[in-house]
């Protein structure tokens, strides 16, 4: 159970391990982008882990990072096909960030941290746990970026009809902005409770 | 040495085990999900037409034309600087779109679809609507020139060009627009400037410009190659 | 993009579409490596060889799988590719600059992971260039990549002996920075039009 708590909360990939910045950044402009994104993210990382964990008695240490690599692949590319079949909308908003899926520290790092040394259904929650994390990351951010910076969330205005919005927030100096405060936030939130024992 | 050999080749052996099974796996997935990819390409493709065309008028996309500025009819997307797309009702050519493109608005390409009707006689040729594919112009700013595309004309709150970009090219007559990109003291023949984006404005203006030359020099020569699309099937 | 001319592209993608700023790439190594300005040059020096590589090579594979109608391989392919080659490098390094290998330490092999690869990789074969012009955009992108790291780690250098609130210190204070430098670099926007 711990395994897949850690990864919501102590130990979330984004916010508290800074992995995966990249698309964090680029995917946030609206809610609904991040949760594609989370998801998407959360089947890569559950099925590399589940296979790098049945086949890491069979991968040689010497060349397992190139094995990690094709079997991630593989998995973002299913992910790629998929999306475009059935899910056009958010495979274009997604745009060059699905296959870059593959470069996600988040999931390399799990395979060579957890997965190839832990059973198989151990991995899978750890898998899901951080999976989990990265979404509501994700969402988080994209969240307040779409508030703040367009007046909506899911693309359901907040404001009434006309609002003027902070542009600011849907452009790139609002990402890092925004993503630097979230942080301080969640480092505050988690000084509080060390200092509440 | 005998040992270390072994462990070596079997390294590769395993890489390439597992490669093999992968794009194995890869092939049947993509096989899987080729034909509803291309669907939901068409679908998407017939569906953007479809909205700049007048109602009723009934989009062809199988029949479109590829065209090169320069060189004319040309035989792959690759080669075309715009593609035609004729609308049909009841048999009878009621409407023709263009798809074509901005190659330098303000922070790059814009791919836009112009929708034709009245296509009797190129003197009476109107622009029916402009509908925005694809746009990476600053939000709030060059991105405005989407607002409100989704939404039927007859629905819009306010046919207003300078709150709902399109408007500009809704309804008009080719014959007397000006093409004009002004942000105020604009006319209804003129192009109504998106507020502090004139140079997105500007790109789009040209490029419909330069579409809707196109369709009105060689309207017969157009229509006749849909007909020999028709004549083909 | 494919009709821009060459000068243009290059400019572009420094300034107007910086890989950091404005496409969001290579965004871990950015806040990870620039607290020295020498670091930052030798990474920057690394990564400029990676990607144009990486960029070299790709282009033609691709060329070559849509050949074969098997474009669906590409995020495996290219990414097969870019490990290979930081492996190449990582080699050649330790023979000819052991020096400079020692201080990339972890971050070269990490070089792999970098999005700015992979991504102006992929975005070269999706926007269509030239093989030219790919070349000419992976250059411009690695030297926007090397501005925001050094730019970064020059402010960094001043920032750690002035005072910064706890919560802020770190990665916070690290990307609040890069918002503001992305603001500047936003004036450079238009600047192919």
């Amino acid at each position: 159970m711990n395994e897949l708590v850690k990864g919501i909360w102590k130990e979330n990939p984004i916010l508290r391990l800074l992995l995966g910045m990249c698309p964090m950044l680029a995917v946030t402009t609206a809610a609904s982008n991040a949760i594609g994104m989370g998801l998407s993210v959360i089947f890569v990382l559950v099925s590399a882990n589940v296979t790098i964990s049945l086949l890491r008695n069979v991968i040689p240490s010497k060349t397992r990072l190139p094995c990690f690599i094709v079997v991630i692949a593989t998995f973002v590319t299913i992910v790629d096909l998929v999306l475009n079949a059935f899910f056009p909308d958010i495979y274009s908003a997604l745009g060059i960030f699905i296959p870059l899926i593959v470069v996600n520290c988040i999931i390399l790092g799990r395979a060579e941290a957890f997965a190839s040394k832990h059973p198989v259904l151990e991995s899978a929650l750890d898998g899901l746990g951080m999976g989990i994390g990265a979404l509501l990351g994700f969402f988080l951010l994209a969240a307040v970026r779409e508030i703040l910076g367009n007046g909506t969330l899911f693309d359901v205005k907040l404001f009434g009809e006309d609002p003027t919005p902070a542009l600011v927030f849907i452009l790139p100096p609002g990402a890092f902005i925004s993503l630097g405060f979230l942080i301080a936030g969640m480092n505050a939130i988690e000084a509080r409770r060390k200092a509440n024992g | 040495m005998a040992e270390k050999k072994e462990t070596d080749l079997q390294a590769i052996l395993v890489i390439v085990a597992i490669a093999t099974v992968c794009a194995g796996g890869l092939a049947l997935v993509k096989a899987a999900t080729a034909d509803r990819i291309e669907q939901t390409k068409l679908a998407a493709e017939k569906g953007a037409v479809g909205k700049v065309l007048p109602p009723n008028c009934e989009a062809d996309t199988e029949k479109k034309v590829f065209w090169n500025k320069e060189t004319g009819v040309v035989k792959s997307e690759a080669e075309a600087t715009q593609i035609f797309y004729p609308g049909f009702a009841d048999g009878k050519l009621c409407g023709l779109a263009v798809k074509t493109r901005a190659e330098r608005a303000y922070s790059g390409k814009i791919v836009m679809l112009i929708g034709l009707k009245q296509l009797e006689q190129p003197e009476m040729l109107k622009m029916h609507r402009l509908y925005v594919l694809e746009q990476t112009e600053t939000p709030g700013l060059g991105a405005k020139v989407a607002d409100g595309q989704s939404i039927d004309p007859d629905q819009l709150p306010s046919k207003d060009p300078k709150k709902f970009f399109c408007m500009n090219f809704y309804d008009k007559e080719l014959s007397k627009f000006t093409f004009d990109v002004k942000q105020t003291g604009y006319s209804e023949n003129d192009v109504a400037a998106i507020t502090a984006s004139t140079i997105t404005s500007k790109a789009v203006a040209v490029a419909v410009k330069e579409a809707t030359e196109m369709v009105r020099g060689k309207l017969p020569e157009i229509t006749a190659l849909f007909e020999q699309q028709t004549a083909q099937k | 993009m494919a009709e821009m001319s060459i000068f243009s592209i290059f400019l572009v993608s420094i300034l107007a579409n910086n890989v950091v700023f404005a496409r969001f790439l290579g965004i871990c190594p950015y806040l990870g490596v620039s607290k020295e300005l020498s670091t930052a040059f030798g990474m920057s020096a690394a990564v400029l060889a990676v990607m144009t590589l990486a960029t070299a090579i790709t282009y033609p594979v691709f060329e070559g799988l849509k050949a074969l109608d098997i474009q669906y391989l590409d995020t495996i392919s290219f990414i097969v590719v870019i490990a290979s080659l930081v492996q190449v490098v990582e080699i050649v390094l330790k023979k000819t600059a052991p020096s400079l290998y020692q201080s990339l330490g972890i971050f070269l092999p990490l070089i792999t992971t970098n999005c700015a690869v992979m991504g102006t990789a992929l975005l070269s074969v999706r926007e269509e260039l030239s093989y030219f012009a790919s070349l000419v955009f992976t250059v411009g992108s690695a030297i926007g990549f090397a501005m925001a790291l050094i730019i970064f780690a020059g402010i960094r250098e001043r920032l750690e002996v002035r005072h910064v609130p706890k919560v802020l210190q770190g990665a916070p204070i690290g990307l609040i920075t890069a918002g503001i430098l992305a603001l500047a670099f936003m004036g450079f926007s238009g600047l192919g039009s």
